[in-house]
């Protein structure tokens, strides 16, 4: 054992020895190592030097900061592996002779804990690791100073290992030996050779066909699941050309549209496969019971179990792909006729298949997981009473249950309210969640509290028997059918009724073109005045930027790429710019000299949802910057650099024009003192750093850059817009680096062009969210269809016991319709109440004025009719089937 | 069939089952779902079962009958104690080695008769051969034999639910005795039945013990089936309270039931 440890020593050794001399810093020319580096310092008798004339080809003096400290700091980590490379030597040699010396260790490890902290220091201080284009600290060295540390670490563990080897190695033959024996113990014991007759299939056909009624359930959810999401997925295809899916990380654009679309497709889906195949399972248990009793292996049962689920997936996958492309193609036809100019594909590509597929596959399988809960029980054999089992009514801590939830639900309405949340998928679905688990605890209390009169709990028995018999079950129901309501009511409904009242495009841009320009462009602004006739306005201003423009929660001291890039304006300019559309501002705007208080106008019309300026900070207290975006600032500062402002008030209105529709290019307005201060602060801040610097030690596009100081706003004649047009290129190749930090935010808007984009982009929501609209629609009345049929044989049975124990028909129709009418009733009275809230939430977020709640309400309206008559007569219907079915053949 | 008579004759003075202190706790939760309090359902019994006895198991309703039945076919395990099948301990088995058991070597004969009706009679006779994978022949051949011997033959290509509750209890038994198990269990076989199928059913039973020499464990409530039997283990409240031996007589054996079921 020592002599292997010895000579895994001396192999480590000679190894480490090769790493410690190969020369791999290239000093003036010529390759060296550690040893030759400190050589090199002692010469010069300059650490700087040295450093400076291998890593940085002697251009140190003209970078922006002082690199002694890390040269000083670097050749003190050099000394430190010498040292280190001098200890190994020795350990080496004594392995070599055999010779232990233990203090080695000691010293080696003291000389590794100096040089981590060294290397630490120099890996964490981020100030050194690049000024501008050049590295300062290249990140290969780090890599080969860690080589040793992890190298360290890599011997200890075999040293560690070396000594369990033996204890470890018996160990791993004895767990070996037993794997083997358990094997051979199982191949022995479970021999079961020979194959199952065609017998075997038959009887597991016959049985599938038996249960067709029940597997056709879920065969439907899952055909519905897969054309829903195929159809979500191709129109995300389809319109791609014409509206590009924009950079994901910004949250625009298709990316968007589609994402609360396949969202809620998605959790309906899982939903409505989950509790299909919930009750598949339990009536699957009672015939599974009777094959394991008369011994059938589990793995048998599993895999008849799994092969007639994946037949019967793939055959709806399939099904779903036709049907799919079929309404596919009817909404392509649909959507060119009345929109002949939009770019639209009529192919489906693969790519939408296989999404498909590998979607409602994950889909399945998490309904397959989350359904298997039910088979708590199958440690018995004895299946039989699984399909007939009462669900609990939850006991003590109903109330609460029933607290903490309520208080939940209003918090997270609370957040709602604000603009950093506002119409959040995510939120909505925590609300959702809230409200589960208060009706599920309430419901309880109700039901319990009857209990507490025997009166009135016999006389409601007959009507309410089989809630509490399937409590659970119940809730769930109810809960879905809410939740489908809300968004059908509130959530979609708002996509599509807010595009269809809101302004035209047209006059969404009050100027033909703006451009964001500095005191360099006095020239071509001059030329778009002369050549094309245009009527420009200019307005001085400064570039306003929040530090964080992504809905992704950052970390407190992250550097955001996406920073929130507007428009900082004067208060007088304000105002002009109000008179100018026609529009009376605000009396006191409520500003402050510092520059504390800000005002904003949100550019963004009535059919995009509420935004902040500022995702970084809840409220109205934003982190803003005078200037472009830093890249190069202390985030452990970040409140120096983007001061904390407050927000006194804000409106919606399009100034200069909705480009970004609230997400960029909002204006901020400071007070007039204010932004007399602020409006030459170019000329003083670091572009890259955001430090204040003397006007002697800026030097332009080297650490200062003239942002965009003039805000030119032109119209002109229709004939000289080509003229404009190529204007606009040519100032647009001028302001490449003020386009540079964020591909949506440019130095030049157009009017034909936004008004263009904006008609596409509405089109665009109406078509896919009407269409989730349409599959809501669908899928509820569809729920219930389901619901009822799966339960029709038991409820069969029960009301011909009914019957048979005197309860007159009059009565006995009454009940079983309420047992079908409560699922539509409660779930539309909690929705209305919801939606209420709902909308007055977005239209205060929104900031819509009396008119545009009236249009709402109005267009909105039409829609919530159609589809509460929809549900009337679908129920109607279903009733009438129902109580048909039950009745036929009574006793009467 | 004299053949297989003669061989369990061999066999006759080993024990198919050997109980030794078996016990079955359940535990009862809370509306909560907190662990409420346990129930002690079977509380340690100890008795052996010889091949060819045709045991009867008694009790009143909740004395754990039907949960003794279950582990004795090994549906289910115990929470404490020994059961033994055939000398092998049931504790070192595993779970297919139970399925295995229970489709090679026990019958299963239920009150609810516990037939597939997607299935046919014939069907749901062969459903423990073709579980076996077995030929289809065999299984043909062995389910007609069956048929015939119950006199179920013209009922072979109906469905379950087209049959009355003695001609599915007949069929039942047919497919507890397909595979030629050493041990029939039945968890009361004519509870669900009129006298007169129940009747039936019971000579039937009797008929497979004494001319097939299975050895049959019967839960009933009935004191005249189990009268039938040649032993009678009498449980109360989970605990064997007699362990009764049928004579020559089987008034005198009815009798003396009816006499101990006061104590019940």
């Amino acid at each position: 054992m020592e002599e292997k440890k010895r000579r895994m020593n001396i192999i480590l050794g000679i190894i480490l020895q090769i790493y410690f001399l190969f020369p791999w810093m290239n000093i003036t020319g010529e390759r060296k190592n550690f040893i030759m580096y400190v050589i090199a310092v002692l010469r010069n008798h300059s650490c700087a030097d040295t450093y400076n004339t291998t890593f940085l080809d002697g251009v140190a003096d003209a970078l922006p900061l002082d690199i002694h400290t890390l040269a000083k700091t670097f050749t003190v980590c050099v000394m430190l592996y010498v040292v280190l490379e001098v200890i190994e030597t020795i350990r080496l040699i004594c392995n070599i002779k055999g010779w232990e010396i233990k203090f080695l260790s000691i010293i080696e490890l003291i000389g590794l804990f100096a040089m981590l902290s060294v290397v630490a220091e120099i890996g964490l201080n981020s100030s050194w690791s690049s000024a501008g284009t050049i590295q300062v600290f290249p990140m290969y060295l780090l890599g080969y100073l860690a080589v040793f540390p992890i190298w360290t670490g890599i011997r200890l563990l075999m040293h560690k290992s070396m000594e369990e080897w033996e204890e470890s190695g018996e160990q791993i033959l004895k767990t070996q030996e037993n794997d083997k024996h358990y094997k051979q113990e199982r191949k022995r014991r479970l021999y079961f050779p020979g194959k199952y007759s065609k017998l075997y299939y038959h009887v597991l056909w016959e049985n599938f066909k038996y249960h067709w009624r029940d597997f056709s359930f879920l065969f439907v959810s899952v055909l519905l699941s897969a054309a829903f999401l195929f159809i979500g997925f191709g129109m995300r295809e389809a319109f791609s050309g014409s509206y590009g899916y924009d950079n994901e990380l910004l949250g625009l654009g298709l990316t968007e549209i589609m994402k609360d679309c396949l969202i809620v497709i998605v959790l309906i889906s899982l939903f409505l496969i989950t509790v299909v195949m919930v009750f598949y399972r339990k009536k699957r248990m009672a015939d599974d019971g009777i094959f394991r009793t008369l011994g059938m292996r589990s793995n048998a049962v599993f895999w008849s179990w799994i092969g007639e689920l994946l037949a019967g997936f793939a055959v709806a996958l399939v099904t779903a792909f036709v049907i799919g492309r079929a309404i596919l193609f009817g909404i392509y036809a649909a959507v060119i006729q009345h929109f002949p100019k939009i770019d639209m594909k009529s192919e489906v590509s693969w790519k939408v298949y296989l999404i498909t597929a590998i979607v409602i596959a994950v889909i399945c399988l998490f309904a397959f997981g989350i359904s298997g809960d039910i088979h708590a029980g199958e440690r018995s054999a004895d299946a039989r009473n699984a399909a007939v089992k009462s669900e609990k009514i939850p006991g003590i801590c109903r109330k609460a249950g029933a607290l903490i939830s309520g208080l939940l639900g209003v918090i997270v309405l609370y957040l709602y309210t604000q603009r950093r949340f506002s119409e959040s998928i995510f939120l909505l679905c925590g609300f959702f969640l809230c409200l589960y688990v208060f009706l599920y605890n309430i419901g309880a209390m109700i039901l319990r509290k009857k209990e507490t009169s025997m009166d009135q709990y016999l006389r409601t028995l007959p009507e309410e028997h089989m809630i509490r018999h399937r409590y659970q079950t119940t809730v769930k129901y109810l809960t879905l059918m809410i939740v489908i309501h809300v968004c059908v009511m509130s959530f979609f409904s708002v996509k599509v009724v807010s595009n269809r009242i809101a302004d035209k495009t047209d006059t969404l841009y009050p100027y033909d073109y703006v451009w964001l320009a500095n005191s360099n462009d006095t020239g071509i602004i001059e030329k778009l005045k002369q050549e094309c006739k245009a009527e420009v306005t200019s307005i001085p201003m400064v570039r306003a930027t929040t530090i964080d423009n992504t809905e992704r929660l950052e970390g407190p001291f992250d550097l955001v790429w996406q920073q929130g890039q507007n428009i900082g304006i004067s208060e007088s300019s304000y105002r002009k710019l109000k008179k100018a559309v026609g529009e009376k501002p605000k009396k006191h705007l409520n500003l402050d000299k510092n520059g504390k208080k800000i005002y904003v106008v949100y550019q963004q019309d009535q059919g995009t949802k509420a935004k902040p300026i500022d995702h970084y900070q809840l409220m109205i207290h934003p982190n803003l910057h005078i200037g472009q975006p830093l890249f190069g600032f202390d985030t452990m500062e970040h409140q120096t650099y983007y001061p904390v402002r407050t927000i006194t008030g804000s409106e919606t209105s399009s100034l200069i024009g909705a480009f970004k529709q609230g997400k960029y290019e909002n204006l901020i307005v400071f007070a007039d003192a204010y932004f007399d201060k602020i409006k030459d602060y170019w000329k003083t801040t670091d572009m890259s750093t955001g430090e204040k610097i003397k006007t002697s030690d800026a030097v332009l596009e080297e650490n200062i850059h003239e942002w965009p100081t003039k805000l030119v706003l032109a119209n002109l004649p229709e004939k000289y817009q080509k003229k404009a047009d190529q204007l606009t290129i040519d100032f647009a190749k001028q302001h490449a680096y003020d386009e540079s930090f964020d591909s949506l935010v440019k130095s030049t808007y157009t009017k034909t062009e936004a008004a263009k984009k904006r008609q596409m982009e509405r089109i665009l929501e109406c078509v896919m969210n009407g269409f989730v609209l349409i599959i809501l629609s669908v899928i509820s009345m569809l729920l219930l269809h389901m619901k009822v049929q799966m339960e029709l044989p038991d409820m069969r049975k029960r009301y011909q016991f009914m019957n048979r124990l005197g309860m007159n028909r009059r009565e006995r129709i009454c009940i079983e319709k309420k047992e079908i009418s409560r699922f539509v009733t409660i779930p539309s009275v909690i929705a209305v109440i919801v939606t209420v809230l709902y909308s007055g939430i977005v239209f205060g977020l929104r900031d819509y004025h009396l008119n545009d709640v009236k249009n709402y309400v109005i267009n909105a309206g039409v829609l919530w009719i159609i589809y509460f008559i929809l549900q009337w007569l679908n129920l109607k219907w279903l009733e009438d089937t129902i109580v048909k079915k039950i009745e036929k053949g009574a006793d009467l | 069939m004299n053949e297989k008579l003669e061989k369990n004759e061999n066999k006759k003075t080993a024990d198919v089952l050997r109980a030794e202190n078996l016990v079955r706790d359940y535990v009862q939760y809370g509306e909560d779902g907190e662990k409420k309090k346990e129930i002690h359902v079977l509380k340690g019994l100890n008795f052996s079962i010889q091949r060819q006895e045709f045991v009867g198991i008694m009790g009143r309703s909740g004395c754990g009958k039907t949960t003794l039945l279950k582990l004795l076919g090994m549906i289910d395990r115990q929470t404490g104690g020994k059961l033994f099948f055939e000398e092998h301990d049931t504790e070192d088995l595993w779970k297919d080695e139970f399925a295995d058991i229970r489709r090679r070597k026990i019958g299963f004969v239920f009150q609810d008769f516990y037939l597939m009706d997607s299935l046919s009679v014939r069907e749901n006779i062969m459903l423990p051969k073709i579980l076996d994978k077995k030929s289809a022949k065999e299984c043909m051949e062995e389910s007609q034999k069956y048929a015939e011997q119950f006199g179920i033959t013209h009922l072979m290509n109906k469905k379950p639910y087209e049959l009355s509750g003695g001609e599915k209890q007949r069929v039942a038994i047919s497919r507890a005795l397909i595979n030629n198990p050493d041990l029939i269990l039945a968890d009361e076989p004519t509870g669900n039945l009129d006298s007169k199928s129940g009747d039936v059913v019971i000579h039937t039973l009797s008929h497979i013990n004494r001319e097939l020499g299975k050895t049959i464990v019967m839960v009933t409530h009935d004191p005249k089936m189990a009268s039938y039997c040649s032993r009678l283990i009498l449980l109360k409240d989970g605990m064997i309270l007699e362990d009764m031996r049928n004579g020559v007589d089987q008034e005198a054996f009815y009798q003396e039931i009816l006499g101990k079921m006061k104590e019940l």
